[in-house]
């Protein structure tokens, strides 16, 4: 009865109500979008930093991770990394030697991380063969081939097919020389990562290093991003002596950045309902104050006053909700397009990439948001509710009935 | 007259006026305090990472900035050093040398930045004395060198203990010495803190056979406006024989991070405004149509219709301007407060900044163009809103208004 009471009440004046309700479905609409995109790029930047080199999961050897010297490799590694391919849910492992190195040219010195691979595995866990611009992935015959970033590339002045002069420290301590082959020329979205990573075969390095193959860290591939807690947890109880690392704690810099996308957008939506919590209480102010004198016939026919208040509460949760459900609708649509299509923020490529994403986001909004923004909303209307309804309870019905 | 009597108008209804002068109020509160933190992090954050350590320009040697190569060092001599110090604006002139080169103590090697500092110059502008975690600072004297904490833990020294230096240096010669750790320096950005080691600059001239040359004298200008006025008198001075960079060239992530900030805030701003003009509209429509008897009764009495629209115009201008009045009064002591009270960011999101090389601190800035920009936007907004009223009563039947 209230309820259809307050429904009618709603569209009294057409005019004044629809512009409340453009005005919520157009701020719900904006934040919901600018959101979505937000949440995009968190994800982007979460998935193009697992893509390029962090992987699922890693396993070091937990003196490597104060220590990154060459001897704290991980113990009988080639047996831990077979057996971590074993363990269901994983798609693909990789083994990785590491060195800190320096890579020379003629004209300049840089120092690099070398991480010697086998790319049949690497290909199977990380997307960077598909990033080169030059060359080809390991393919030709050359006794120390090498795959380097676009940007060392340049600072070095190295070209496809130049030599390269990496050194760097043996197991013994002694200082190691050799000459490298630029075989391929990768570019990613981080220019930092491409100036410091430098890939050649693990074979090389070992006769270089004159040892039995070595590994330093297992960069674990999932099959979806969901098993991740779980298998950590398998993996970390199977090996206790070593460290096992998800890649949040790996990046927590890009962990926290991308949830701080979810809550940068609730802040502006939580904004932009403060900001519609003074028109909608203004137009509901209004609105009560016309009917101030049946309001007041109401009352002093026996109309009770709790009813009165709950019919005014209704009117506002009912006038956005309204303008909310079309905020959704155009929201939906718009996002579930672009998470389709994406959009293509190219233009500002250089930018997006210097925070490692990718120039094409999809926008998205998690479930979560679907449940606590109605929420939110009809509290936001039963604030905005508080004043117009205190003044209709309010109201002397002698006084109302014969003065208006 | 105009002012008067619309001045009166607002104030027949109080309560409306009030609620509608309050959502411009919050509107301008919020815009002034986000633009102001974001435009005060921007100023304190470009200070603070050039002070640490590029300064606001660098004059280097051509082509040096893309392969920091000794072979494009300079001479910048002591008599041009004071001729830079002359010129309006500039605090400082800070000459280095730069090279990478392995570094090592005992069994273990790192790669390593090595910079030839001139030690009083460079504790003026980058405060480097108080980094110092242990030892004493740099002298004249040419033995001994600062290391940083992170790559002082890697090779396990400590002051007194000797490290060796092996590099590459001028033209391509062997650069060698063993020297002693005077002091240990702390710095906040890891990678600087894991690389980083500082020995006088006659020293490093002598090791890298660079005698008497710099591979970049940093320039720090009293604050960036001035940035431009510098630039153009170094610029004339050299006379392009050898390249001068800005720190927007130098630190070009920053730069990025900065518009990719701005550009999410000023979205942010619009979709505000978009909802508080609605609001606007909203209650200035309702204000208008409640009236629209009393208009009828002003034009039969023969009231000009354009002068009754400057008057409702008007109005709309008051209420915005009362609005955005209180909104800047009641901003000005936040922001003043929080001016001298930068709110520092702690836990993951301090990471966060460091990896950016930004120390992480909250600053708000007190520029007069936030106040201004944000009443101008209002007042537009008043403006555009006050066509309704106009339009109303130019399109106002009196006989029918009355009747109704």
């Amino acid at each position: 009865m209230l309820a259809s009471l307050a429904w009618k009440n709603v569209w009294r004046n057409k005019k004044r109500s629809l512009i409340m309700i453009l005005a919520i479905a157009l701020g719900l609409w904006g934040s919901l979008l600018a959101g979505a995109i937000w949440m995009g790029w968190g994800e982007s930047m979460v998935n193009t930093a697992i893509d390029r080199d962090l992987s699922h999961i890693q396993i070091h050897n937990q003196k490597y991770l104060q220590n990154k010297e060459i001897t704290n490799f991980i113990p009988d590694g080639f047996r831990v990394l077979k057996e971590t391919i074993s363990v269901p849910g994983v798609k693909a492992a990789s083994g990785r030697t590491l060195i800190e190195g320096m890579a020379a040219s003629p004209i300049s010195t840089f120092g690099v991380k070398i991480v010697g691979i086998l790319p049949v595995e690497e290909k199977k866990v990380t997307n960077i063969h598909t990033r080169l611009i030059e060359g080809k992935y390991f393919e030709s015959n050359d006794r120390n081939p090498i795959i380097i970033g676009k940007k060392l590339a340049d600072r070095l002045n190295l070209k496809l097919r130049s030599k390269i002069i990496i050194s760097f420290q043996g197991l013994d301590g002694s200082l190691i020389y050799a000459a490298f082959r630029i075989v391929g020329i990768y570019k990613t979205e981080s220019a930092l990562f491409d100036q410091s990573n430098v890939f050649v075969q693990q074979a090389n390095l070992f006769r270089l290093l004159n040892t039995e193959p070595i590994i330093h860290e297992i960069a674990i591939r999932l099959q979806s991003s969901r098993l991740m807690p779980q298998i950590y947890n398998e993996v970390k109880t199977k090996y206790p002596n070593l460290s096992v690392q998800t890649w949040k704690e790996i990046a927590p810099e890009i962990a926290v950045t991308s949830a701080a996308m979810e809550s940068f957008t609730y802040l502006f939506l939580t904004i932009i309902l403060l900001a519609l919590l003074f028109g909608i209480t203004n137009t509901m102010l209004m609105s009560v104050m016309e009917r101030i004198r049946e309001l007041g016939v109401l009352i002093a026919v026996g109309m009770k006053r709790i009813k009165v208040f709950t019919t005014i509460l209704l009117e506002t949760i009912m006038l956005s909700l309204t303008g909310a459900a079309g905020g959704f609708a155009i929201g939906g649509i718009t996002i579930t397009y672009f998470s389709y299509t994406g959009i293509d923020f190219s233009a500002f490529a250089s930018t997006m990439e210097s925070f490692g994403a990718s120039p094409t986001l999809y926008p998205f909004l998690p479930m979560s948001m679907y449940i606590a923004l109605p929420l939110m909303i009809v509290i936001t209307a039963s604030l905005s509710a508080a004043l117009p309804a205190w003044k209709a309870v309010h109201i002397e019905p002698a006084t109302a009935v014969r003065i208006y | 007259m105009y002012i008067a009597l619309s001045w009166r108008n607002l104030w027949r209804n109080k309560r409306r006026s009030l609620i509608a002068a309050a959502s411009v109020f919050f509107a301008v509160l919020l815009a002034v305090v986000m633009r102001s933190v974001q435009n005060g992090s921007y100023a304190y954050m470009i200070h603070s990472s050039v002070k640490f350590y590029t300064g606001y320009l660098q004059i280097q040697g051509k082509g040096y900035w893309d392969n920091r190569s000794l072979d494009q060092s300079i001479v910048i001599n002591k008599k041009q050093q004071q001729e830079i110090l002359n010129i309006p604006h500039v605090i400082s002139a800070v000459p280095r040398l730069e090279a990478f080169s392995l570094v090592s103590h005992e069994k273990v090697t790192k790669v390593s930045q090595i910079i030839g500092i001139d030690p009083i110059l460079e504790n003026n502008m980058t405060e480097l004395k108080k980094k110092l975690v242990k030892g004493k600072y740099l002298t004249d004297s040419p033995d001994g060198v600062l290391i940083g904490q992170g790559l002082a833990d890697m090779l396990k020294v400590s002051v007194g203990d000797s490290v060796v230096l092996f590099g590459q240096g001028y033209h391509g010669v062997i650069a060698a010495a063993r020297l002693p750790v005077v002091g240990i320096v702390k710095f906040p950005i890891s990678e600087m803190n894991n690389a980083m080691v500082f020995l006088p600059l006659p020293n490093a001239q002598n090791i890298f056979s660079a005698y008497g040359k710099i591979t970049s004298l940093a320039i720090m200008v009293d604050t960036i406006k001035n940035q431009n006025k510098v630039y153009k008198s170094l610029k004339a001075m050299f006379n392009n024989q050898y390249t001068l960079m800005t720190w927007q060239e130098m630190m070009p992530d920053l730069v990025q991070g900065i518009e990719i900030d701005n550009a999410s805030g000023l979205v942010m701003l619009i979709i505000l405004y978009i909802v508080i003009a609605f609001g606007i509209f909203g209650t200035i429509m309702m204000m208008t149509s409640e009236r629209a008897k009393e208009f009828a009764v002003l034009i039969s009495i023969g009231m000009k219709k354009i002068r009754l629209i400057w008057v409702s115009s008007l109005e709309t201008v008051f209420l915005a301007f009362l609005g955005a009045f209180a909104g800047t009064v009641v901003s000005l002591p936040i922001i003043f407060y929080f001016h001298y009270n930068p709110i520092p960011i702690t836990g993951n999101a301090a990471r966060a900044f460091d990896t950016l090389g930004v120390e992480p601190i909250f600053n708000f800035s007190t520029e007069p163009s936030i106040f201004i920009n944000q009443a101008i936007v209002v007042l537009i907004i008043a403006l555009a809103t006050a066509l309704y009223p106009a339009l109303f009563i130019g399109k106002l039947d009196p006989v029918k208004a009355m009747k109704s």
